[in-house]
């Protein structure tokens, strides 16, 4: 048992060493909904912007993006605790919807090793508007023992608590409060 | 549907000896890691008829030969499972260690392979008492095994090794290392008699590996596939693509995508139906499992399930 731990901490030490290979097994996922007294085509008009999160997310103190809202685009996120990188792989406006995923992971900013996003904005009716931020997600540390910080209940909330301020700063902004 | 369960097992047994091959009903196996269940759905009656709950995080699944028993990796838990097919019921479960994850069973001995995820390795257990037999090295993070029957060889995706291993079943020796695309994830290699498929989740194709020698094929245009499965009888290859929340049906000789089924919720494990009519993707996010008519491509209905449907395969 004593190997077998050895190599199970030689392992998540190398996760950590390289971690633009780190995937595990075992994704996670956390959901996000708001609704926002705007129109759904003035709420995608920011949302829908992928360079632009840095004018309602609090989190994201600054962007650097290249490519604009094609597949393929990038943008780097400056959050409190470090830079994240983010890539586009589908953009529907008519669906009002765009998905992404992590390119560049940094656990000391965000505790997980990978994820792919999803941001819709739906017509709820009577002017307002429904945003669903969805992401599928791996534990900042793939290993078998990662330590709390580093664990799927810390990428959990994470993951939701990033979802959530940012739902309530799109909301501010969209509703001009 | 009245029908007492075992006389329909029975009904469904003399069915299959008597070699019918279209619309026979048929078990699908559908892994729910957050669950910690394996929901059987009735493929006749588009419903779950059990739901066997497992221990925690369970991810892969491979049916013994004899389709008697299934078998469940759980890889933060370092466990295997087996369960009774016929009862529908866990029958054991053996601390492995590590993270066991890609499983597959031997065609001809009935031997369990299971990789293990972080310690590049793939294990050989004896099919009763589930006792390691052998091990042989192979790429970093081996995702999914799949067997070849017909020449005896064991195709192992090494996920962050952007590579496949072939494994000699007889020799239990690693023979090749093929070079595929970025961070391979899924297998199907019995459906075809001449290629392997393998699905790229990060460069977004499809790798086709000629069983014969080795040469590799991609077909791009994907952006995150994540299962393959040939389609018996028809010249079609399915895939599913977690972030374009679609499945792909291809066209493996032309090398082209043929028609593209909108999805939701993550796809992810996809598996043909025997007569080649049906296609079933499960949806990871939304707890479903998507049933796509084949000659229509069009979506034809949708099964609940349990919490976080991943891994899935088609039992008797």
């Amino acid at each position: 048992m004593i190997l077998r731990h050895t190599v199970t901490a030689l392992a998540a030490l190398g996760f950590l060493v390289l971690p633009a290979l780190a995937h595990g097994p075992t994704p996670q996922k956390a959901e996000v909904r708001a609704t926002i007294a705007a129109a759904p085509d003035a709420v995608w008009a920011l949302a829908g912007n992928f360079a632009g999160i840095g004018a309602w997310h609090p989190w994201v103190k600054a962007v650097t993006a290249t490519g604009g809202n094609a597949p393929g685009a990038e943008r780097v996120l400056v959050l409190e605790k470090g830079e994240i990188t983010d890539g586009l792989d589908e953009y529907d406006a008519a669906a009002r919807s765009l998905g992404w995923r992590l390119n560049k992971e940094n656990v000391e900013a965000l505790p997980v090793s990978f994820y792919t996003a999803t941001l819709t904005v739906a017509d709820a009716g009577g002017g307002k508007s429904e945003v669903t931020w969805a992401a599928r997600f791996y534990r900042g540390d793939t290993g078998n023992f990662p330590p709390d910080e580093l664990n799927d209940e810390a990428a959990i909330a994470a993951m939701t608590a990033y979802f959530e301020a940012g739902l309530q700063g799109l909301k501010t902004k969209a509703e001009g409060r | 549907m009245t029908l007492h369960r075992n006389a329909l097992a029975a009904l469904l047994l003399v069915i299959v000896l008597a070699g019918a091959g279209e619309g026979q009903a048929a078990a699908l196996y559908v892994v729910c890691q957050a669950g910690a269940e394996v929901d059987v759905i009735d493929t006749d009656a588009s419903a779950v008829t059990h739901r066997i709950a497992v221990a925690k995080g369970p991810a892969g699944i491979a049916l013994a030969p004899d389709g008697m028993s299934a078998y469940v990796t759980h890889p933060d838990a370092g466990l295997l499972t087996r369960i009774d097919a016929a009862r529908r019921q866990v029958a054991g479960t053996v601390r492995l260690g590590g993270q066991p994850f890609g499983v597959a069973a031997d065609p001809a001995s009935g031997a369990i392979y299971v990789g293990d995820w972080s310690a590049d390795r793939i294990t050989r257990l004896d099919p009763v008492s589930l006792e390691p037999t052998g091990v042989v090295g192979v790429g970093r993070a081996p995702a999914a095994l799949a067997t070849d029957p017909r020449a005896r060889r064991l195709y192992s995706a090494d996920r962050e090794d952007d590579a496949v291993s072939i494994i000699d079943l007889a020799t239990f020796t690693r023979i090749a290392r093929v070079a595929v695309g970025t961070a391979p994830y899924a297998l199907d290699a019995e459906g075809d008699a001449t290629v392997v498929a393998v699905a790229d989740v990060r460069s977004g194709d499809v790798a086709l590996i000629g069983k014969a020698d080795g040469s590799v094929t991609r077909i791009g245009g994907m952006r995150m596939p994540y299962g393959v499965a040939f389609v018996p009888g028809r010249r079609l290859l399915l895939v599913s693509d977690q972030q374009a929340e679609a499945l792909h049906l291809l066209d493996p000789d032309g090398k082209e995508t043929l028609a593209k089924v909108r999805l939701g919720g993550s796809p992810e494990g996809v598996v043909a139906d025997r007569s080649g009519g049906r296609a079933y993707v499960a949806e990871w996010f939304a707890n479903r499992v998507a049933v796509v008519d084949l000659e229509t491509r069009a979506l034809a209905t949708r099964i609940d399930v349990c919490d976080g449907p991943r891994m899935m395969v088609l039992g008797p």
